[in-house]
């Protein structure tokens, strides 16, 4: 097992081989590593299970062999007193992330399998996968800030990479930009920080920085003392924030799901989301020391996880409902990291993973096998769903399983690790901590909406009747989204309102022809996926029923064996109480359970109030629906304002710069075209400009 | 007067040694093997480099301590000679240039149908010439070695004979160059006579501090004989003729290997004779400096060869070069030869992706390059590089090179140099850019449309894809592993007695 720790520096190189070799041949031979289907995915999917089964041995040597971490770095620049390192550590939250990464992605690879079986850019699809989990395992294992900074910016660019893949689609090629864009953002700040904290402590490696920052800030070194920590930890904080979609920069993540599928399972929900509540954990022993940081933290993941659970509410697309409970759930995570609960927040950041890659993936086997059943631009939406359980019995049963977990129905694993969370904010507030108790107020609301959301999704999507194939419904989808009320009473039996869809159907009558006229395209009845779709499903099912059990109130393994290095954190013994503990998780169960009873009530004993319900609540539905207006907010401040500056910047640049630009061009290229006379190609003009030069330099000297 | 030969120290030139060796062998079996073994010489020759090359790297880890203790450098040859790490770096640089072109010249040879043994005999030749002048501390045995290394190069320059260019090239490479070899020889005498009849560089020193003018004199003479190996403004207007003309393996030697020796003479020479007068001489370099740069950069915008385009480059990469000798600190000597390291792979891949470009389609015109990328990938993937790093971009090597060379004149406070250096590079990615983009997103220009494929099986041909690969390899990686290159490079500045002493010098 010491070998496998020595040998880390390996797991990321081993998709990097599968994605230089595979990326490479698609340079250099385009066409034919296209075809190359089998061995591009055979090379990657294996490279990346030799990979997991290293990581589970890592992972055996921390949590069961309990091996002391390592580390090593090499001098890789030196200038003066300045050296930048490079290396790789393995700790214990290292062997964490190192096993999540590499099992979520190796199952999404074999269900990529499946689900990219008609895509000609199957095999591209691999390469960029194998690249992101490379930089991903190279970025969990990067032992200094610098190295940090570099494996984030290259998952960014592979998530722009495979937000983009379909590019050819505006959506996409749109999407990709604004992830990117939004990115850039928190990576400035986090750049920013580093380098400022670099500055005031001549390091990069997380725990000297603390050390150092505390000293200097005890001694009064720090100009600007407390608040100066303060505004670096938060700029360093903003790279977390956009990474993991955090209010106020999370307008990227839902857009990202433009994306296939498996890559919103992977990148946009299990993995490089959680790379943010991953360096927030790294960078912990240095937020401790800033309360202020801590408190900004905690209410920024609060906020984050209310405004994603109420925008989840109303969503019809399938994807965007889960992105938008995504967002919601890391806003758990960082709320956790803020109260100090370190160890929650990795707790919850591990279950998440499984059943939101299972959520996810089960959500991409629906929509595959929509796209037979209904036209492309209902795929998606929920409206057009409704008893796929009689279709696709495993990918209901996983995806029933999935919701369960998020809502935090005992015994799943979401369960143990959300209560948890509820736990930390409901004690911090009843030591006294007056802001503790708004937030666990704000996380158990969060509780009742995910249950209700979840169901609500689960009961659209896979209970009652298969809608996609009523004419009637998919032209009232149409109007109703017109009218900018995408929520409207389907018809279901007696919930049918008199004369409600009377006009859609008479509209019908010409678009349901148009559509099967033109499209020539016969839609069968959804079917459930091949086995590489619903393998990795059945697979992830375990660990999101299962995994929560390490992590018992009363026997809490996983916290013992992650927690923050040990001189920072006085690592109080919080003893199991029973009655608190029954009290809290009485509570979020209770909560849970009415969401459910609630969503079961709405969709399903009464399929027409929901849409009553919204019309007399219009507000607060156009509100929810158009995500509390934040798109519509940044287009008016920033994109169009940055327009405007552009735009002045535009004229400013071709009247003024370019004048400048071309006429030193001008200048360049003529005096390039002058000089160029001076070469005579004359023997003896040379030799005088040699013997001329030696006179004028001599004369030169004299002068000194 | 009896002399003892153990004195003499004649292990430090085993290298030489070698080398000499290989061109006597060489001679000798061309006459007795006549055209059978005309294939087998090339290899014999960069045995022969090798060979050499080995004993430079074994006797500079020697000195540095690496392997044994440290062995402190020893002249040999009653002072005329020593082979200090400085100069065993340099004469690795000098072989290293020379194997690299040998690799380039074998297929070039054939094609041309020149005679190949007296092609590597001169090669050699001028190697020898190099690595000694590298090395030489006194003034017969410098203006020995240099003119061994000038006369090679003006044969070389005109090896194809059939070619009226490269006979032209040749004859004005001779008249520019015996010029400029009179002018130095000038300052030299001058020298001989002002300290009262010293040759030796270190003798020379303290009989010509506060001497004045004439001591000037002397000096502007040596650094315009200097310059003239440098090609660096106003002592550059041989090199585009020359590197037009003049076979491209030829060409890549003289661009670096020459170049190389040049620069290691200049170091000496300035440091060992000139020490009193350092804020002099490095004015000099510093304005000689600023000349290549600018003019370099700017005129070679406008050419349309690439032959002649890489004549102007290497000027102005002779212009950042002489930066790291114009400050004059332990940092500035070592970035200077770490550049070099990154220039000798850059420049002689550029060189080699210019001679394949050229044995295909018998043309060097930039425009010819047009649409490359689609007929030749590797090809055009290799030369994109080179030029990228010779632009100084990321994360090639030239790149770093430049970062240590102009983080050096930056800790020296040298801001006019360091300035005019970053305005020049920005404006040198024009032209670099200028080939480079039309290979990638141009239409195929008739020569790349009627480009045939490549078959490395031809003869020399493989040894032409040794040395793209080895170029374009180094190119990539010395940039990410240059710290343990450029801690080599401080070390062997460290133990080279002669620039600790003007350091000294400079200091008081």
């Amino acid at each position: 097992m010491e070998l496998a720790y020595q040998l880390a520096w390996l797991i990321p190189l081993y998709p990097l081989l599968a994605a230089t070799i595979v990326g490479l041949g698609l340079v250099f031979f385009k066409e034919g590593m296209a075809r190359q289907r089998v061995f591009a995915a055979g090379l990657s999917i294996g490279l990346i299970g030799v990979a997991l089964l290293h990581s589970l041995v890592i992972a055996a040597g921390a949590f069961v062999a309990h091996l002391k971490p390592f580390t090593w770095t090499a001098v890789w620049a030196q200038a003066g007193t300045f050296t930048l390192s490079m290396g790789y550590v393995v700790d214990n939250l290292a062997a964490l992330m190192l096993v999540i990464v590499t099992s979520v992605a190796f199952l999404v690879m074999i269900y990529s399998h499946g689900y990219m079986d008609h895509d000609p850019s199957y095999v591209r699809f691999f390469a960029y996968l194998s690249l992101f989990s490379s930089s991903m395992l190279g970025l969990v294992i990067s032992p200094n800030l610098v190295q940090v900074y570099i494996f984030w910016e290259l998952v960014g660019m592979c998530s722009y990479l495979l937000i983009g893949f379909w590019f050819y689609k505006k959506g996409a090629a749109d999407a990709c930009q604004k992830a990117f864009v939004v990115n850039r953002v928190g990576d400035f700040g986090l750049l920013l920080g580093i380098l400022g904290l670099f500055a005031i402590t001549q390091s990069f490696e997380f725990n000297t920085i603390a050390e150092v920052l505390r000293e200097r800030l005890t001694a009064g070194e720090i100009f600007g003392g407390a608040l100066t920590v303060t505004i670096l930890s938060i700029l360093v904080f903003l790279g977390p924030m956009s990474k993991s979609a955090q209010f106020p920069l999370h307008v990227w993540l839902p857009d990202a799901m433009e994306g296939p599928t498996p890559i919103s399972a992977l990148i946009h929900a299990a993995t490089m989301v959680a790379a943010g509540v991953f360096l927030t954990a790294r960078m912990f022993p240095v937020f401790v020391g800033s309360p202020e940081t801590m408190g900004f933290i905690a209410w920024i993941g609060g906020i984050t996880a209310v405004v994603g659970a109420t925008i989840a509410l109303t969503q019809m697309d399938i994807k965007k409902g889960l992105a938008y409970s995504t967002m919601s759930q890391l806003g758990y995570m960082i709320l956790a990291m803020g109260l100090g609960a370190y160890g929650a927040g990795l707790f919850h950041l591990m279950t998440h993973a499984f059943f939101k890659a299972m959520l996810f993936l089960g959500s991409g086997s629906v929509i595959h096998s929509m796209e037979g059943a209904v036209p492309a631009k209902y795929a998606q939406d929920m409206r057009a769903m409704g008893g796929l359980r009689k279709f696709m019995p495993i990918t209901s049963a996983t995806f029933f399983i999935g919701c369960l977990a998020i809502s935090g129905i005992p015994p799943l694993s979401g369960f143990w690790s959300k209560d948890e969370i509820l736990a930390a904010a409901y004690l911090a507030g009843v030591e006294g901590n007056t802001s503790a108790i708004l937030l666990y107020l704000m996380a158990a609301a969060t509780a009742f909406m995910t249950a209700f959301y979840m169901f609500r999704m689960y009961f659209m999507t896979f209970e009652g009747e298969f809608r996609g194939n009523k004419p009637e419904v998919l032209a009232g989808m149409d109007q109703a989204d017109a009218q900018g009320m995408p929520i409207f009473a389907y018809p279901q039996g007696a919930s049918f309102g008199p004369g409600a869809m009377h006009t859609a159907e008479l509209d019908h009558g010409q678009d349901g022809h148009d559509d099967h006229g033109h499209g020539g395209h016969d839609f069968h009845e959804p079917h459930e996926s091949t086995w590489a779709m619903t393998l990795p499903l059945v697979v992830l099912a375990v660990p999101s029923v299962l995994i929560g059990f390490v992590g018992l109130p009363w026997a809490n393994l996983f916290e013992e064996s992650i927690h923050p290095p040990e001189e920072f954190v006085a690592h109080g013994e919080h003893v199991f109480e029973l009655n608190e503990f029954l009290l809290v998780a009485g509570v979020s169960t209770a909560l849970s359970v009415i969401g459910i009873a609630l969503a079961y009530y709405l969709y399903r004993l009464n399929p027409g109030l929901p849409a009553q319900l919204a019309a007399k609540v219009q507000p607060l539905y156009q509100f929810s629906l158009r995500k509390w207006y934040m798109d519509d907010l940044y287009e008016v401040l920033f994109v169009q304002g940055s327009r405007t500056v552009a735009k002045a910047a535009l004229t400013n640049d071709q009247k003024v710069v370019d004048g400048v630009v071309n006429a030193s061009g001008f200048a360049t290229i003529f005096a390039g075209e002058g000089l160029k006379y001076l070469e005579s190609g004359r023997a003896q003009f040379y030799t005088l400009i040699v013997f001329s030069s030696v006179v004028v330099l001599v004369w030169l000297l004299g002068l000194l | 007067m009896p002399i003892d030969v153990s004195l003499l120290n004649v292990g430090a030139i085993w290298p030489e040694i070698i080398v000499t060796l290989t061109i006597l062998t060489l001679m000798v079996v061309d006459l007795i093997g006549g055209q059978r073994v005309a294939k087998q010489l090339a290899g014999l020759a960069l045995l022969g480099l090798g060979l050499s090359a080995v004993v430079i790297v074994y006797q500079l880890l020697l000195q540095l301590g690496l392997i044994g203790g440290p062995v402190p450098p020893t002249e040999s040859f009653l002072g005329s000679f020593t082979g200090d790490p400085l100069s065993l770096v340099f004469r690795g640089i000098v072989v290293l240039s020379s194997t690299l072109a040998i690799l380039m010249a074998e297929r070039y040879m054939y094609q041309s149908g020149a005679q190949v043994a007296e092609f590597y005999t001169l090669l050699l030749g001028a190697t020898l010439g190099g690595m000694l002048l590298s090395g030489s501390t006194e003034m017969v045995m410098i203006f020995i070695a240099l003119e061994t290394l000038s006369i090679s190069s003006y044969l070389l320059a005109g090896y194809t004979k059939l070619d009226s260019r490269s006979n032209e090239a040749s004859l004005k490479y001779l008249l520019v160059g015996s010029a400029s070899a009179a002018v130095f020889l000038y300052g030299m005498s001058l020298l001989y006579g002002l300290s009262g009849g010293e040759t030796k560089l270190t003798a020379i020193a303290p009989r010509i501090v506060d001497m004045g003018f004439p001591a000037l004199l002397a000096l502007v003479l040596v650094v315009a004989g200097i310059s003239f190996k440098l090609a660096v403004v106003p002592f550059h207007q041989w090199t585009p003729d020359v590197y037009e003309g003049a076979p491209t393996p030829v060409v890549a030697f003289l661009s670096v290997g020459s170049k190389a020796a040049g620069f290691a003479l200049a170091i000496r020479f300035m440091t060992e004779a000139f020490p009193a007068y350092t804020l002099q001489w490095q004015t000099l370099f510093a304005g000689l400096a600023i000349l290549s740069m600018v003019l370099g950069n700017i005129v070679a915008i406008a050419q349309t060869s690439l032959k002649r385009l890489l004549a102007y480059s290497s000027i102005a990469q002779a212009g950042y070069l002489l930066i790291g000798l114009a400050i004059g600190t332990v940092d500035g000597y070592a970035s200077l030869m770490f550049y070099l390291i990154t220039y000798l792979f850059m420049n002689l891949g550029a060189f080699a992706a210019a001679t394949l470009f050229t044995l295909k389609t018998g043309s060097d015109d930039i425009s010819a390059f047009s649409g490359l990328w689609r007929k030749d990938p590797f090809l055009a993937v290799c030369l994109s590089v080179f030029l990228l790093s010779l632009a100084g971009i990321p994360p090639f090597a030239g790149f770093f090179g430049k970062i240590y060379l102009f983080w050096a004149a930056f800790q020296a406070g040298a801001y006019t140099l360091l300035f005019v250096g970053l305005v020049t590079s920005v404006a040198s990615m024009y032209y670099y850019l200028r080939v480079v983009k039309p290979m990638v997103v141009r239409p195929m220009s008739p020569e790349v449309e009627a480009y045939p494929a490549t078959n490395w099986e031809l003869p020399g041909m493989r040894s032409l894809q040794v040395a793209l690969g080895v170029s374009v390899v180094a190119t990539v990686i010395v940039g990410i592993i240059s710290n343990p290159i450029v801690s080599l490079m401080n070390e062997s500045i460290a133990r080279t007695p002669p620039l600790q002493t003007a350091k000294q010098l400079s200091q008081k």
